[in-house]
């Protein structure tokens, strides 16, 4: 091994420079200077997304333990972009006086968990994967309770913690029966030696629960609504989409490369994850007046979507799970952008404060309309597209009745993204939100959301160069 | 040999640019701009659509007997797997160039006709930007070269009619119209979409040429593949058919269409009455020789779905009171006229007749409906009531719109040597060909049909000569023209020689007007007509100084009277009490209660389970290691 | 040495210890109990990789590092935790699990 190897870590690296820079930023300039600190990492992290789409060698470090592929450097630039889309959206919030002081925080705590992700795709075995993923948990229930002064925040991080250390415990649990009857922790190893047994299906399921814990499947999603209402929604955004996406990603990754020898086990097991997440998920959004509560819901039942992609078992599954995660990040960012705009302006987060909203505020409410049929697939916006190569990689594998079940939840999530448009579009109060203008990061940041929104579906090549960079079991 | 046919993405792309143009940059200038800048967009389209119906059916006419599939543009647009791509391309066939003629003439009317009628509404922009996305996403649809280019244009006519719908957003019920119509249309989206993946993933492809094509060896991989011992074919056929009834408003999918009404009165002639909800027949027209083929059974459905809903609506609409809703219904009506003529229709030649007479019948249909609406429109912009017991007597302040209207009823019922009559009189034959039960029924619609057409025009134009607040005035001539032009379509239409244009496999065969039906079926139309006359024409049949007179005159009144107490015995007390109530009760009780019943209960069990949210961390935990381990256990137990 | 000791007495008190873990982390109310418990599962996993490795795999040490890292993860866990427990008992004025529930449904 060469230095010139590590530079497969490219992007871990500059992240680690990154943090170093904040961190000394942080100690050596005497006024907590918040405009300082968000400029270096916002420039820095810009430059770091930048650089990442630069074309980068396959190879493995370590002694397998670290891997990069075409495909992992496709999905560190789409959790990049998530990122980098999130602190713009943040930049406003992160002014305001009562995060003096706390910006080097906020920031260093969210490149760190984005390394922690990094490392899950690269992971070669399970010990990176177990590292990266607690790498990618832990500072975000720091960033959950980041708001010292309110009791819903310090509850969404004290739930998150305690949740995601019982799942890490059950997930590890998986992993040491694994290693047991393996003897080794190394995935390709694994991959020769897994058969249909009680022990490895207990290990298999073990880590499927602990990554559906991150993924928010049902019935391992209980945490995610009080945690997404909780926390600052700069934090929750980022739970929804980028910590979500890595998390599928890893799954999808992981079962493909240790486990394809026992796909029977874990295709009925995705088959009833994926049932129950998508109704529960539905049955929960239909209900829920919190715009953040809402949106959590909203976003388990996507998660249910994704699964049908896992479940397509080919290097077409790998791709529409890849493109849907893609699609996702603009869509739900657009989403929470607006609501986060919103909050930032008047503090209101409810579905109902958002009545009479595209009379003051049209350009938002357009955005948010977008979001929403996005989510809910309708043509010709990317989420429909997203969607329907979902559902073609479930029907090439012949899972019809899935489909059907899939399809007729996409209809009923209909209703309630509906209900967002209705109350921006149709309803009359006395009271509207006033009209207010966004601070420039935002716009921006909602600009290249709704870009995406419009593009992705339409931009045949970004597909094709997905599709041509994953692979099958 | 194309020349004319490459200007066909024109077609496509003006409507686009007018919807872009005018939703971005619309109101920067005065609000009757957009709506020139709309027509004259349309004019243009028309124009070139009938260039091109022109050269495609005339100029050029059949290459070797048959009227070739034109393919001006095809671009791969996805590159899905190796054997599945997608394209976005332009298909001219007799159907499509036929839709192309019909979706320009009446949006073309409908636009000009809007300038009058939507004049002074704060959403005029925002009108013309939609009216505009509409028309071209219709034009999408009706132009797609293959399966999934379809459904993406049918979405999206989907999206332009929930927002034209909701057109009036501050009025409560336009606004759950719109929800309705769009929900309950996405519910039927969903057998479709399921449909074209059955269908895309045993063909393999998406290509309207290969599923219909002659080359039926695509069809092998998946012929002898069943799902609960029916074809996956015969599913795939069933499912699309489903997309295709729900844009249709077929029974029991229909309930949205006549809420959809909440609508400005244009876009109802536009989208609900000519154009979008002929897609589903549209739909069943593009894939027959795929129905034919390999699923003739889901014909056989379509038959009796097309032949029941056009009798249930028929009956409901003689009850309604609100203009816009008979129309509705009798739209209803006449579309299932549509269906069952496909669904009798056989492949090929003289077999194909009820294809044939089914594109004929849309063709006819969209001249005179939207005619009817537009009518309607003009009424209700005079007198500012949907209610027909706030008319009467109108004749005398709107002569236009009264002649117009006139001709419109008239062609409906099938009166001879107006367009319907010819159509309506092949859909009979077709009919009668094939089963003669449904022959019967359409026998009976026929009459129905002419009977609530007519008490809807005596009730408007005669009846009783009420005093109006405001002077009803005939409508301004940006109104008026539509109507007289839209008039002159329906007369004339029927002397097209459609058989020897649109039929099922692209070659021409001649059609004879067959006597035996068209006079029973023009007699039974008269009956209706007479029925209605008697009961509804009679206030202003007296005039005023007559009922001063006594005696005989006097006598012949009371007469008369007492015969119209016979009628409204039999009609009101028996008739509409019995059996016309009751569908209406049925349709708005059951079949909506259905429907309402099912969002219902998920709101209800979405309500019980909030208990599994309980905020507390222990409980969260507890699930959680339970199903792991619970999983683990299932999985254990079938599998190991 | 642990000679004589079958390999199956460990893995009882360890699945043993793993499900204690879960039962205090169901039943007990005082969240630094929860963080207890957590701890016991997480060294549960630990004796498993131990055992495997010593008993089965002993010609390697992927199971030894494997437990050295869940230990120094754990005790940067518990450090983020009973940070967010501090400011629990800061809000709420206690740290019984029960009264952190504001948020439900």
């Amino acid at each position: 091994m060469n230095i010139s190897q590590l530079l497969l870590m490219r992007n871990e690296l500059l992240l680690t420079v990154l943090l170093l820079i904040v961190l000394m930023v942080e100690i050596f300039s005497d006024t907590r200077n918040s405009k300082l600190v968000l400029w270096i990492s916002m420039t820095g992290f810009f430059m770091i997304t930048l650089t990442g789409f630069l074309p980068l060698k396959e190879g493995s470090l370590f002694g397998g333990m670290y891997q990069t592929n075409q495909t992992t450097w496709c999905m560190k630039n789409i959790l990049n972009l998530g990122l980098l889309l999130v602190l713009m959206q943040s930049w406003k919030w992160l002014e305001h006086e009562s995060n003096e002081g706390k910006v080097s925080e906020y920031v260093m705590l969210l490149l760190s968990t984005l390394m922690g992700m990094n490392f899950m795709f690269s992971s070669g075995d399970f010990l990176m994967m177990y590292l990266g993923l607690e790498l990618a948990t832990i500072p975000i229930a720091a960033l959950a309770a980041f708001d010292k002064f309110s009791n819903r925040s310090a509850e969404a991080g004290i739930k998150l913690i305690l949740s995601s250390a019982l799942s890490s415990g059950v997930l590890l649990f998986g992993i040491s029966i694994l290693y047991g009857t393996t003897g080794s922790i190394f995935f390709t190893d694994i991959a020769g030696k897994v058969s249909l047994n009680s022990l490895q299906t207990l290990g298999l399921i073990f880590f499927v629960s602990g990554m559906g814990f991150k993924i928010s499947l049902v019935p391992f999603h209980l945490w995610t609504a009080d945690v997404y209402e909780g926390s600052p929604i700069g934090i929750t955004s980022y739970l929804s989409v980028v910590s979500k996406g890595a998390a599928v990603f890893t799954l999808i990754l992981v079962l493909f490369k240790a486990f394809h020898a026992i796909i029977m086990i874990w295709e009925p097991l995705l088959y009833t994850l994926a049932v129950s997440t998508m109704t529960i998920g539905n049955l929960f959004a239909l209900r829920q007046n919190n715009m953040k509560r809402f949106l959590a819901f909203s976003s388990i039942t996507q998660a249910g979507f994704i699964l049908l992609g896992i479940m397509g078992a080919s290097p077409l599954g790998m791709a529409t799970v890849i493109y849907f995660v893609l699609i996702y990040v603009f869509t739900n960012l657009a989403a929470f952008g607006v609501v986060m705009a919103i909050s930032n302006a008047t503090e209101k987060e409810n579905i109902e404060d958002y009545k009479g909203l595209y009379l003051t505020n049209p350009k938002l409410s357009l955005v948010m309309l977008l979001s929403m049929f996005s989510l809910a697939g309708i043509p010709p916006v990317a989420g429909f597209f997203g969607k329907f190569f979902l559902f073609t990689a479930a029907a090439s594998k012949g899972y019809y009745m899935l489909v059907f079940i899939a399809v007729i939840n996409a209809t009923i999530s209909l209703y309630y993204y509906l209900r967002v448009v209705k109350a921006m579009f149709i309803d009359k109060t006395e009271t509207p939100i006033p009209y207010f203008k966004s601070d420039f990061p935002m716009r921006l940041s909602l600009i290249i959301c709704v870009a995406g929104i419009f593009l992705i579906g339409f931009a045949s090549f970004i597909y094709e160069y997905i599709l041509s960079i994953s692979f099958g079991i | 040999m194309t020349g004319i046919f490459n200007y066909s993405a024109i077609i496509l792309l003006l409507p686009l640019f007018v919807f872009a143009f005018t939703g971005l940059f619309g109101s920067r200038f005065k609000p009757g701009f957009s709506g020139i800048l709309g027509t004259t967009g349309l004019g243009i389209i028309t124009f070139l659509s009938y260039l091109i119906a022109y050269r495609y059916f005339f100029a050029q006419g059949p290459v070797d007997g048959i009227f070739p599939k034109l393919i001006p543009y095809n671009i791969l647009w996805l590159h899905f797997t190796d054997k599945l791509s997608i394209h976005m391309g332009i298909l001219l066939d007799p159907i499509s160039v036929m839709m192309l003629v019909v979706i320009t003439t009446v949006s073309f009317m409908v636009h000009l006709y809007s300038i009058g009628y939507m004049q002074g509404e704060s959403g005029y922009v925002r009108y013309y930007a939609f009216l505009s996305l509409f028309t071209f996403s219709m034009l999408g649809l009706v132009l797609a070269t293959n399966i999934f280019q379809m459904y993406v244009f049918w979405e999206l006519v989907g999206v332009s009619s929930y927002l034209l719908i909701g057109f009036y957003y501050n009025k409560a019920s336009a606004v759950a119209a719109a929800k309705k119509a769009f929900i309950v249309t996405r519910f039927a989206d969903l057998g479709f979409l399921i449909g074209i993946l059955i269908l895309s993933y045993y063909t393999g492809t998406f290509d309207f040429n290969l599923i219909t094509g002659s080359d039926q060896s695509i069809f092998a991989g998946g012929a002898s593949v069943t799902f609960m011992g029916i074809s996956v074919f015969t599913w795939a056929a069933l499912l699309i058919f489903m997309g295709g009834a729900g844009k249709s408003a077929m029974f029991p999918l229909h309930i949205w269409l006549p809420d959809a009404m909440e609508g400005p009165t244009p876009v109802s002639a536009l989208i609900h009455a000519a154009t979008m909800v002929v897609a589903g027949v549209y739909l069943v027209a593009r894939l027959f020789p795929f129905y034919t083929t390999q699923a003739p059974d889901v014909l056989e459905v379509i038959a009796y779905v097309g032949g029941f809903t056009s009798l249930f609506a028929a009956v409901i609409a003689c009850t309604q009171f609100d203009i816009k809703r008979v129309l509705a219904y009798s739209t209803l009506s006449q579309i299932g006229y549509m269906m069952l003529a496909l669904g009798v229709s056989g492949y090929g030649h003289h077999e194909g007749l009820g294809f044939m007479a089914s594109m004929f019948h849309l063709f006819n249909h969209a001249m005179f409906k939207a005619l009817l609406f537009l009518g309607a429109g003009s009424i209700i912009h005079a007198v500012h009531s949907n209610s027909m017991q706030d008319m009467g007597g109108l004749r005398k302040y709107m002569p236009i719109t009264h002649i117009t209207f006139l001709i419109a009823c008239l062609t409906i019922a099938g009166m001879p040597f107006l367009s319907a009559f010819f159509s309506k009189d092949e859909i009979l034959v077709a009919a009668y060909m094939h089963h003669k039960l449904l022959f019967g029924v359409e026998y009976l619609v026929a009459g129905i049909t002419a009977f609530y057409m007519f008490r809807l025009y005596f009730n408007i134009f005669w009846n009783n000569d009420r005093q109006y607040h405001h002077e009803p005035h005939e409508s301004p001539a940006v109104m008026t023209i539509p109507l007289v032009v839209l008039a002159f379509g329906s007369v004339f239409a029927g002397y097209l020689p459609f058989s020897r244009m649109v039929t099922s496999d692209s070659m021409p065969f001649d059609t004879h007007m067959n006597l035996g039906i068209a006079i029973p079926s023009v007699l039974i139309g008269l009956a209706g007509i007479g029925i209605a006359m008697m009961m509804y024409f009679r206030k202003t049949m007296i005039p005023d100084t007559l009922i001063k007179n006594l005696g005989a005159l006097y006598r012949w009144t009371y007469h008369k009277f007492y015969v119209d107490e016979i009628y409204l015995f039999i009609t009101k007390k028996i008739i509409f009490r019995y059996i016309s109530a009751p569908v209406a009760w049925f349709d708005r009780h059951i079949v909506d209660g259905l429907m309402n019943g099912i969002a219902w209960t998920i709101a209800a069990v979405s309500q019980r389970i909030r208990g599994l949210q309980t905020g507390q961390v222990q409980e969260y935990g507890f699930v959680f290691v339970v199903s792991a381990v619970g999983l683990v256990l299932l999985f254990i137990w079938f599998l190991v | 040495m642990l000679e004589g000791i079958p390999m199956k007495y460990i893995l009882i008190v360890s699945t043993f210890m793993f499900f204690s873990g879960v039962c205090g982390f169901i039943i007990r109310r005082n969240l630094i109990t929860l963080l207890m418990s957590v701890e016991l599962i997480l060294n549960a996993v630990n004796i498993n990789f131990l055992v495997f490795n010593r008993y089965l795999f002993s010609d390697k040490l992927q199971g030894h590092f494997f437990a050295l890292i869940v230990v120094a993860v754990a005790a940067a866990e518990a450090a983020v935790a009973i940070a967010l427990i501090i400011n629990i008992y800061r809000r709420f004025t206690n740290i019984n699990v029960e009264d952190v529930s504001e948020m439900k449904y």
